[in-house]
């Protein structure tokens, strides 16, 4: 008798643990809210045609627009919600949800909607939601950098709201593409509150959400009901595919084995490493897609010196042979950049690339004094393979220049504030121009109200460049906007602050059945246009 | 019997909460911003501002440390600072995978350690032993990270026998499994060995074999449920180890369990889900302990006999 | 006559003098396990290389960059080579000598398991010393923090103090050492309440001896069996998890070629490039190996209950 009972006691301490595990680690499924068409259709009996398997690297952080903006999750918001505009390949603005807009004056824009759009739980979109999403969307710490221009929205009728800005924004448009400006269902978001939305997401985009599991997958399915229109599709259509899996696999190597062998028909950001790869596997295409990122440059902290001194810059320009740089780092994908902005923005300069000169380069040195050199650091984040060889290649280059570099691999934790604190005197780091107009591209960066946490880690300062930003901020003449941007460019690039290195390509592969694929330098991709062949 | 359990568990409890201080201060003073980094690169400043405000991070350590516990009493672990999901649902969806993780490779290292741990004793000193012994120190010293990426090389990619990541196919399971348990078999066999040593050369094995007792039936008879008793403490540790030591694994082989999410929360700065995570499994690890005492008080007579 | 004080310190000379000689007997059987001896080959092996390892992978010179370490020297035109005469384990992604960072590698393994392996000693004997010695509730404290340690997994422990104290091979080193400190003071504390008791001690105590004294010049030396297995093991374990940390991308600095991080550096090329990862790996799994081999060894060496 004592046996059992002590054979139960110990069962009962281990199973105690059992008790924190639920009911099992899945199916965190989408509940119906009040008056749905239908609630949860079974993913699982999707027929095989129409079921695409994603793998990317990270998994989003919330399927709620206002409350993350790391890019995982603008890819799920791309599909499960819309915007009120949306930007084409050539950069233009247009309809989304939105069938029409007017600026009353350079802070007022009245937007006309869709009618009759249809959200995931029935509910018929209105001018009440989009003001609710804007006016929450301007609100949010999270996407502030995005939304953070909007003052007001009011409701004007059922079908239009008027947005207020605090200032004349001259890319508002282009903001109001970005899915952190996504449209939610304010009945919805007011009933479960905010952070379950982050889990139970309603919108109005062609795929609505199914389930997930933390860490590990998120289910889409069709939106059988989707009446509303978005880029490339015919109004009235759907999409192909019916039901979509993202996967999550950390190892880049690893993601391009699940590719190979099927088990996986699209690949999000493949390695540097692994595209020779993919090129040279017969079933598999490689899909390069510059993107909207000066993806890293060497930036100079040029409150500290010797950084404060324009030679000094101009010789480590010199000293360093970029070609190479990239050429290895990252295996001759992307390309080198050519200025402060990437190609593929509106308005970017090209500037011709600094050839190496190390002769020049120790001139300048010894003009500044320094031809005996100095110590310093470079700061990397961590996880960035390619930016790690890129930091030991310079490091081994300016020794020409008796340069002694050490080199600092730090994760974000550490290296964003430290860099927004003034720690660092060279780092490797980059922007990616998310709205594709200059101004997201240069003001965050160059502008010197934005020193430190705003994007500014350069500490650079130019008054004629800050007025120029200004000017491209807020003027409402196009022509005026660009003309300001070529100057402030032309500025940056003789003052340095930062050497540009390399231009990003987004890296994607699909196998080779997969049809329609279209991924946009946001690193978005519109999966409603993918069928297989 | 109750009384001692009764008294374990109570102790427990200053345990635990030393373990929630001592993570909280690391917490605390390790450098990063969760705010900051929660925003990004580009983080307006009065974004940050705001979001440390709504995070609690501007009031003084012992303020945030006494509502931490407060809601902790409550059975609050709060919100993870970034995916805002609750703190309790993030653990509990990512246990159990870590659990069978355990608990498989607890199941594998028994499997293999015991029967070689035997056999090695038996044999003492012969090849066999020496081989083993060997080949024990050999499971123990090789990374098993390297181990991990050694076999999804051989196994995935150039054999096409199983899977490479990811728990869809029960055959995912093996590899993780085998990569886990290598070392913890390793451990048991060494266990294994010196106890029964330890047992057969004990005078009631010697009287038995004068006795004329058959060889095999003194090994299981006798031998054999005395060694247990080191070999079930050692077993039970090990569990308790593997379950907060699976991190390498889980991160070479895409596993959703916790391990793997507390190394990435640190990264994140993610401290709510730290808190919890640690605390968790520091619980699970001192649970595992007492059943292991349990157990062991119960299997040896000389004990129960303390506890009566 | 002789006075008290004189019979102790004869006493102590006496056990200094058995322990010259008990010094002896357990080379002697060491020397008579096949195991210990191929770890104490291994082991000298290690340290010889990482003494001369500027002579075995000597430095080059560069136009314009002057003297360039063995293992900083990029070859860019020959990167991800593969083993050949002129580079026998290879080069990495930048040209890099594998062999030469794997033999200065050795240098910081080295350096890794005696730091590590050092803190926690001496942290940890002293813990232990004390807990064992004095009275219940000093001895409940102690042992109290030493359990909180333990009940936070090791990685994870070692990860957040990382975390907290910031990346470099010395920050890696405190982290992984605080984890260890346990283990120690564990074993010291119950060695010591076992030798507490006897006579001589209570003789040295009776003369008036001050604690310390006792603790330190006559207890503790004679704990120092267990001891000196665990530092040998723990050597093993600090490089073990040292390279774990670097593979998680916590911590060592390039260009600093140790062993962990080189793999992590190699895992992309796992494919494509073998000599990245396996090299490095091999290198690990043989120290460790090496060291453990030893650590058995003396483990067996040491206890007296053995044959001889």
């Amino acid at each position: 008798m004592k046996k059992v009972v002590v054979v139960l006691l110990v069962a009962a301490v281990l199973g105690s643990m059992f008790l924190f595990t639920g009911c099992g680690n899945d199916q965190d499924v989408t509940p119906p809210a009040s008056g749905t068409t239908d609630g949860g259709t079974d993913a699982g009996t999707a027929n095989d045609d129409a079921h695409l398997i994603v793998v990317q690297p990270m998994m989003p952080n919330s399927f709620d627009p206002s409350l993350t903006n790391d890019v995982p999750s603008a890819r799920a918001h791309a599909l499960i919600y819309q915007t009120l505009v949306y930007q084409d390949h050539n950069r233009n603005i247009i309809p989304g949800l939105a069938t029409s807009w007017e600026f009353l004056d350079a802070q007022t824009v009245v937007f006309t909607l869709r009618e009759g759009v249809r959200f995931h739980n029935g509910n018929i979109l209105t001018a009440d939601d989009v003001a609710f999403s804007l006016n929450r969307a301007g609100e949010s710490s999270h996407i502030a950098a995005i939304t953070g221009f909007i003052s007001e929205a009011v409701v004007l009728s059922d079908h239009e709201v008027k947005l207020i800005t605090e200032e004349p924004f001259a890319p508002l448009l282009n903001h109001l593409a970005h899915s952190a400006a996504s449209i939610v269902n304010r009945e919805e978001v007011e009933r479960i509150g905010d952070e379950a939305h982050g889990q139970h997401p309603i919108g109005t985009g062609p795929f609505r959400f199914h389930s997930f599991t933390a860490g590990d997958r998120y289910e889409l399915v069709r939106f059988d009901d989707f009446n509303s229109v978005v880029p490339g599709m015919a109004e009235g259509a759907l999409p192909v595919i019916e039901h979509i899996t993202f996967r999550v696999v950390p190892e880049a190597a690893i993601r391009t084995i699940e590719l190979e062998t099927g088990a996986a028909h699209i690949l999000i950001d493949a390695a540097a490493s692994e595209v020779a790869r993919i090129v040279e596997h017969n079933d598999l295409i490689m899909y390069e897609i510059p993107n909207f990122a000066v993806n890293t440059w060497l930036g100079f902290n040029t409150q500290r010196a010797p950084f404060d001194d324009i030679r000094v810059r101009q010789a480590i320009a010199y000293a360093i042979d970029i070609p190479t740089i990239v050429d290895v780092a990252w295996a001759g994908l992307g390309s080198v950049a050519q200025g402060p902005l990437p190609t593929t923005v509106r308005g970017a300069v090209t500037f011709p690339p600094i050839e190496q000169n190390i002769a020049r380069a120790r001139e300048l040195m010894a003009e500044a004094g320094l031809e005996d050199g100095f110590s310093t650091d470079i700061w990397v984040n961590e996880g960035n393979a390619m930016r790690a060889d890129a930091a030991v290649m310079i490091q081994a280059q300016l020794r020409a220049l008796n340069i002694e570099t050490q080199i600092n691999i730090y994760e974000w934790g550490v290296l964003l504030p430290a860099t927004a604190a003034g720690e660092h005197g060279m780092s490797l780091m980059g922007w990616t121009t998310v709205t594709g107009d200059p101004d997201y591209g240069l003001y965050p960066v160059y502008h010197s109200s934005n020193w430190g946490e705003g994007g500014n880690r350069n500490f650079y300062r130019n008054p004629r460049v800050d007025e120029l930003l200004i000017i491209g901020r807020t003027s409402p003449d196009d022509a005026v906007r660009m003309e300001a941007y070529r100057e402030a460019q032309e500025l940056i690039m003789a003052d340095l602050p930062l050497i540009p290195l390399w231009q990003a390509s987004e890296l994607y592969a699909t196998r080779d059945n997969v049809g329609g694929f279209i991924g946009l330098p946001t690193g978005i991709i519109n999966l409603w246009m993918v069928y297989f062949e | 019997m109750y009384k001692y359990i009764l008294k374990r568990l109570l102790m427990m409890i200053p345990i635990i909460i030393g373990v929630t201080f001592i993570i909280f201060s690391m917490n605390y003073i390790t450098p990063g911003d969760p705010a900051l980094l929660a925003l990004g690169e580009a983080a307006p400043p009065e974004a940050v501002e705001a979001l440390r405000e709504e995070m609690g991070l501007n009031r003084p350590f012992l303020v945030q440390y006494a509502y931490y516990m407060i809601n902790l009493l409550q059975g609050d672990l709060g919100l993870s600072s970034v995916t805002h999901r609750s703190v309790f649902l993030e653990i509990s969806d990512r246990f159990p995978t870590t659990l069978a993780l355990a608990f498989y490779g607890t199941i594998l290292s028994v499997l293999i350690g015991v029967p070689l741990g035997i056999i090695s004793a038996t044999k003492q000193y012969s090849i066999f032993d020496s081989a083993a012994t060997a080949a024990g120190l050999l499971a123990v010293s090789i990374p098993n990270f390297w181990l991990g990426l050694m076999l999804i090389i051989t196994f995935s990619l150039n054999l096409g026998w199983l899977p490479p990541s990811g728990l869809d196919h029960p055959l995912g399971w093996i590899l993780p499994i085998i990569t886990l348990g290598t070392g913890s078999a390793a451990l048991v066999m060494r266990i294994t060995r010196s106890s029964m040593l330890e047992v057969i050369r004990q005078d009631y094995i010697r009287t038995a074999r004068a006795k004329g007792q058959k060889e095999s039936i003194i090994i299981w008879k006798h031998a054999f449920r005395n060694a247990l008793i080191p070999v079930v403490t050692a077993v039970g540790l090990d569990f308790g180890f593997l379950l907060g030591g699976a991190v390498l694994t889980e991160t070479i082989y895409a596993l959703p369990g916790l391990g793997r999410f507390m190394v990435d929360s640190i990264r994140t700065r993610d401290f709510m889900v730290v808190q919890g995570g640690v605390l968790f499994l520091a619980i699970a690890f001192s649970l595992v302990n007492l059943a292991v005492d349990i157990l062991y008080a119960y299997i040896d007579p000389r004990i129960k006999s303390q506890y009566k | 006559m002789m006075n008290i004080n004189t019979a102790v310190e004869n006493r102590n000379q006496e056990n200094t003098q058995k322990k010259r000689s008990q010094w002896f007997e357990v080379w002697r059987r060491l020397r008579k396990n096949p195991i210990g001896m191929v770890g104490l080959f291994i082991v000298l092996a290690l340290i010889l290389t990482a003494i001369f390892a500027d002579i075995i992978s000597p430095a080059h010179y560069v136009e314009y960059l002057g003297r360039v370490p063995a293992y900083e020297y990029q070859d860019l035109r020959n990167r991800n080579a593969f083993p050949s005469a002129e580079h026998p384990f290879g080069t990495d992604n930048f040209g890099r000598d594998i062999f030469d960072r794997v033999v200065h590698g050795s240098r910081i393994s080295l350096q890794i398991g005696f730091v590590v392996v050092g803190i926690s000693m001496i942290v940890g004997v002293i813990m232990g010393t004390v807990a064992g010695y004095y009275s219940k509730i000093t001895d409940s404290i102690i042992m109290r923090i030493v359990d909180i340690l333990l009940a936070i997994p090791n990685i994870l422990l070692a990860i957040s103090i990382a975390a907290a104290l910031g990346a470099g091979l010395i920050n890696v080193m405190i982290a992984v050492g605080i984890g260890y400190v346990p283990f120690f003071a564990r074993q010291v504390r119950s060695s010591v309440l076992s030798v507490r008791e006897q006579e001589f001690i209570e003789a040295a105590r009776a003369i008036g001896a001050g604690d310390v004294r006792i603790m330190f010049r006559h207890i503790l030396p004679n704990c120092m069996a267990p001891i000196i297995v665990r530092a040998t093991m723990g050597m093993a374990l600090a490089i073990l998890s040292a390279a774990a940390l670097s593979f998680i991308g916590l911590g060592i600095e390039p260009p600093i070629p140790e062993w962990g991080a080189m793999l992590s550096e190699g895992r992309r090329f796992i494919r494509d490039h073998w000599p990245s990862t396996v090299f490095p790996g091999l290198a690990i799994a043989l120290v460790v190996f090496g060291l453990n081999m030893l650590g058995d060894g003396l483990r067996d060496a040491l206890d007296p209950r053995l044959k001889q």
